[in-house]
């Protein structure tokens, strides 16, 4: 089986700013992994980078077998899907829902040609799958955020990724949003073998499909793997350098804090 | 587009032939993302509205103007401020021309494929100041480079 995303030693600067630091990372085709970190830890730049949307500085990147080749970008994005609203909320805004879904028709960030009647058609049914067929004209920064998330969603859609990247897709969502999204994530899983890569600020809310772990920390990898051997008391204690106990449950993981709430109380002890 | 027609080349005509369908502005080609190819990174931009915009001829944005005016046309109820509502419905007639115009053979990428007789009730004053002052724009933006 031919190695999905191949990353050796990648570095990504900007300035002399380290975004990301020596990412050695294997991904094959079909895995399904959660990467956990707190802000700043490079996660969206990752997947960023992943999706052809950002630059690497040094390092090696092999994408679907191949050497990565940035004149070959277009094709890239096509084939992986980006789901970030804060990437894309840096260059999206007054662009009205449509046309940011058909534009994930050819990986660039607009419309560019004469859409067919068959891709209009097409994308009034993804809107429809996920509920914004009645915002399909307005403007993107009008809509909130469970919605600006599913119309990124319906771009990704647009093509058929092999590859998926979820950039926090689970934060700021409401209830009813957020039952749509575990949905979604439940039938994409059972029905494609695309590979599934989801950034999380919920640790107790990981679909069972999920194997696989990647902790980020300071723009680098902390620690990879089996999400049991990553997902581990001890690690995390670590990680997060506070000590917490770690169950596994049913869906997801159960953070249980230890020492903490002495911590704080304190302010009314004193 | 045609296959063998540059990206680039093609948006750099694009934005003679047509303006934004919102509020008729100019187009420019501008850099949106990160990518060390252009193909990949720039777009049709209108910096008026502050967005990525693949603009509709500037005689269909003229009579659609002109249709959403004096027929009062109205289809967002919904949306409260009046600035954005209008150029949302005359960005949907825009559309709908188009879309018409397209469909019918009269229309391509490379614009009008026949010579145009815009009824005299149209051309009113206000039009062919805008049809002037598009060409002087275009004048003074032929030279216009990517970003
Ligand atoms: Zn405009």
């Amino acid at each position: 089986m031919t190695t999905q995303i191949e990353l050796q030693h990648v570095n990504c600067k900007v300035g002399e700013k380290y975004l990301l630091r020596d990412i050695t990372w294997q991904v094959q085709p079909g895995e399904k992994w959660i990467v956990f970190g707190e802000n700043g830890s490079g996660k969206t730049t990752l997947l960023s980078l992943l999706a052809g949307y950002k630059r690497y500085s040094d390092g090696t990147i092999q994408l679907f077998g191949e050497p990565y080749q940035s004149e070959e970008v277009l094709r890239y994005r096509r084939r992986i899907g980006l789901v970030s609203t804060s990437f894309f909320n840096r260059i999206l805004c007054r662009e009205s829902v449509l046309s940011i879904v058909l534009s994930g028709q050819n990986g660039i960030l607009g419309i560019s040609e004469y859409i067919s009647n068959q891709e209009l058609l097409y994308a009034k049914k993804i809107l429809e799958v996920f509920h914004i067929e009645k915002k399909k004209d307005m403007p993107f920064y009008l809509l909130s955020k469970g919605e600006q998330q599913s119309v990124l969603l319906a771009r990704a859609f647009m093509g058929t990724p092999e590859i998926l990247l979820l950039d926090e897709a689970d934060s700021g969502l409401d209830y009813l949003a957020r039952i749509r999204l575990t949905d979604f994530l439940a039938a994409f899983a059972a029905e494609t073998k695309a590979t599934l890569i989801a950034v999380t600020h919920y640790p107790n809310e990981i679909p069972d499909f999920f194997e696989h772990g990647l902790l980020m920390k300071n723009g680098k990898i902390y620690q990879k793997g089996l999400l049991e051997d990553v997902f581990r008391t001890e690690v995390f204690s670590d990680f997060l350098n506070t000590p917490v106990e770690i169950q596994k449950q049913k869906n997801g993981y159960q953070f249980i804090s230890k020492g903490e709430v002495n911590r704080y109380a304190e302010l009314w002890r004193t | 587009m045609t296959e063998q027609m540059n990206r680039i080349e093609y948006l750099r005509q694009r934005k003679q032939h047509c303006c934004c369908k919102y509020c008729g502005g100019l187009l420019e080609i501008r850099r949106v993302a990160f990518s060390e190819q252009d193909d990949a990174r720039v777009e049709l931009y209108c910096p008026r509205c502050g967005k990525i915009e693949f603009g509709v001829e500037k005689e269909i944005y003229a009579v659609t103007e002109y249709f959403v005016e004096e027929m009062g046309f109205q289809c967002y109820t919904d949306i409260e401020n009046p600035i954005l509502q209008k150029q949302m419905n005359i960005a949907k007639v825009a559309e709908i021309i188009s879309w018409g115009f397209v469909n019918l053979g009269y229309c391509d990428e490379n614009g009008f494929r026949y010579p145009l007789t815009i009824p005299d009730a149209l051309l009113h004053e206000e039009l062919n100041l805008k049809r002037d002052k598009w060409q002087a724009y275009k004048e003074v933006h032929d030279n216009d480079d990517t970003d």
